[in-house]
């Protein structure tokens, strides 16, 4: 499955440059194959711009008896707001290339240019376009060219996001309407990628007729290292005309900084005055909690127990004196958390701490 | 007129909350904080952060210890633009997360010799990290917020504008017109060169 639209992945903010080398050991079931043993080792580098995304990803993969097989995917998007007055409308142009190498001589590669339009709201999008994609494989000395129309939709809440997208191909006089759902969560520790998908086709032979879906897991021992389990189906592919399969897979994910799927969104640090604080007036809110303590920098992260004032919300104390502050709450003796509404930064303890900033004047 | 955080006037001694595992990690980095002149209420507020959430000793140590060499570097870093200049512990620490974020030493360097005699740069500071952390331009933020240091705006507005900017964001604006919307709300007088129709970044 060629992916989505990066704009749909997320691709508005800036972040980090992305580098990620996994090595996977992998039960595969190919459609045309028996069962394998897969070990594999891949990298990823990624750059995000406002305004661009570049990625390239490549990987080799040994097969139990069969070989081994390399992959390279490189994918570059821009996109631009074509006026001040629709300014959630975003244009975006994007290129992909991929191309796969077989020991035994197999080889296709792939090209696709889109187009797209977005419609982008707080925490919802919706795109449509047009893609034109070239494939060529050792099966077929002619390249093979086809349309691909495309829509979609993505929604996010908090740490999860849901992309639904649908391309019909249109190739060599036949049709391949497609859909798929991906799902991305982000919590603590765990990354989770869910997906499923739907192909059918007009063509008589059916054989790229394919249903798929899957898990992804990561869970983050620390920010450089996370320990991947994945298992599902993947899709065939129609233009590089490769085989669809059942898998297995564990691993582990080295890199220099993790990259979340679903970046944190971080608000304005919160300003109150010492007054308003003085007088009670700084209230945060923690639904269903019996007991909230605050710790923090202005005072050595001792926990101070919070008085409840009733609808979810908890009075700050008033001893807060000016300044910028990291916090976290307590709920209930157990959890450290971040309350809703409060701006949010990397912890240095594998969590996620709080911002806060007390000013003396109005 | 916001002031730097006053950390350790309501904190503990740290022999009072930390077990002595942990004091033999964090004591050697702490002494050596104090000779290179770092910002000892962040680290100290470092290492209270991992006692109360339970974290290991070591874990704690390697915490301290990483924060300390960023904030050597950084330091370093603003002296050799500025060998003159003497950097308060709070704006060590905000330009510590503005490095962070990608801003290179010689637009933290234009913010201070934007600054009238004696001011703190302790919000300014922040405030250009978090606007390139949301995607604005690094020259835009840099700009935007050398001017707000040099027109004096008011720590207390200044502070508002990341919020003002994700307002706009988040009604559809791109980076460079969200900017520009917040420093409108704020009534910040546009920067030279940044008329408000324009939409740098944009």
């Amino acid at each position: 499955m060629l992916g989505a639209s990066s704009l749909a992945a997320g691709g508005l903010s800036a972040q980090a440059p992305r580098l990620e080398v996994d090595v996977n050991a992998a039960r595969i079931r190919y459609d045309t194959l028996g069962a394998l043993t897969a070990p594999s080792v891949s990298g990823l580098a990624e750059w995000q711009r406002p305004t661009f995304l570049g990625r390239l990803a490549g990987g080799l993969t040994g097969f139990e008896e069969a070989g081994w097989s390399s992959q390279l995917r490189a994918d570059l998007a821009g996109w631009v707001s074509p006026t001040r007055s629709v300014s959630s409308l975003r244009l975006e142009l994007a290129g992909t290339g991929a191309y796969t190498r077989h020991s035994d001589g197999f080889d296709s590669w792939l090209t696709k240019a889109d187009a797209r339009a977005h419609l982008i709201g707080r925490g919802l999008g919706a795109w449509g376009g047009v893609g034109l994609a070239a494939a060529r494989s050792s099966f077929d000395p002619e390249a093979l060219t086809g349309w691909i129309p495309t829509a979609g939709a993505w929604a996010e809440l908090g740490s999860v996001r849901a992309t639904l997208s649908y391309l019909h191909t249109l190739l060599g006089g036949e049709q391949y309407p497609e859909a798929d759902l991906v799902v991305t969560a982000s919590r603590g520790p765990l990354d989770l990628t869910a997906y499923a998908g739907l192909r059918r086709s007009t063509s008589e032979s059916s054989v790229f007729d394919d249903e798929w879906g899957g898990v992804t897991a990561a869970i983050w021992l620390h920010d450089h290292a996370a320990v991947l389990v994945s298992g599902g189906r993947y899709s065939s592919s129609v233009l590089q005309g490769l085989p669809g399969g059942d898998f297995f897979s564990v691993g582990i994910r080295l890199t220099p900084r993790r990259s979340r799927p679903i970046p944190p969104r971080v608000r304005a640090p919160i300003v109150f005055t010492v007054e308003r604080v003085r007088s009670g007036g700084l209230t945060l809110r923690v639904p269903d909690a019996s007991r909230v303590e605050i710790a923090g920098d202005w005072n050595g992260w001792q926990l101070e127990p919070l008085e409840p004032a009733g609808g979810g919300e908890w009075i700050v104390p008033g001893s807060l004196e000016p300044g910028v502050y990291q916090f976290n709450l307590r709920v209930d003796g157990e959890r450290w958390i971040v309350p809703e509404g409060v701006p949010q930064l990397e912890g240095s303890y594998g969590d996620r701490v709080g911002l806060l900033v007390i000013s003396n004047e109005e | 007129m916001l002031l730097p955080a006053s950390a350790l006037a309501q904190a503990p001694a740290l022999e009072a909350r930390v077990d002595a595992a942990t004091l033999d990690v964090v004591q050697p980095v702490l002494r050596q904080a104090v000779v290179d002149s770092l910002p000892l209420d962040a680290l100290r507020a470092k290492v209270f952060e991992g006692v109360a959430k339970g974290a290991p000793p070591d874990r704690i140590g390697r915490v301290v210890a990483e924060l300390a060499n960023e904030f050597r570097a950084v330091r370093a870093g603003l002296r050799t633009q500025m060998p003159a200049m003497r950097f308060a512990d709070g704006e060590v620490v905000a330009a510590t997360m503005a490095r962070r974020q990608g801003v290179p030493f010689e637009d933290l360097a234009q913010v201070w010799q934007a600054r009238p005699s004696g001011a703190s740069l302790e919000v300014p500071v922040t405030v250009l990290g978090e606007l390139v952390r949301r995607g604005v331009s690094i020259p835009d933020a840099a700009g935007v917020m050398n001017h707000v240091v040099r027109q004096q705006i008011p720590l207390d507005v200044a502070i508002q504008i990341p919020g003002r900017f994700d307002g706009a964001r988040g009604a559809g604006s791109p980076p460079g017109q969200a900017l520009a919307e917040a420093l409108r709300a704020l009534n910040i007088p546009d920067p030279p060169g940044r008329g408000r129709g324009r939409r740098p970044g944009g």
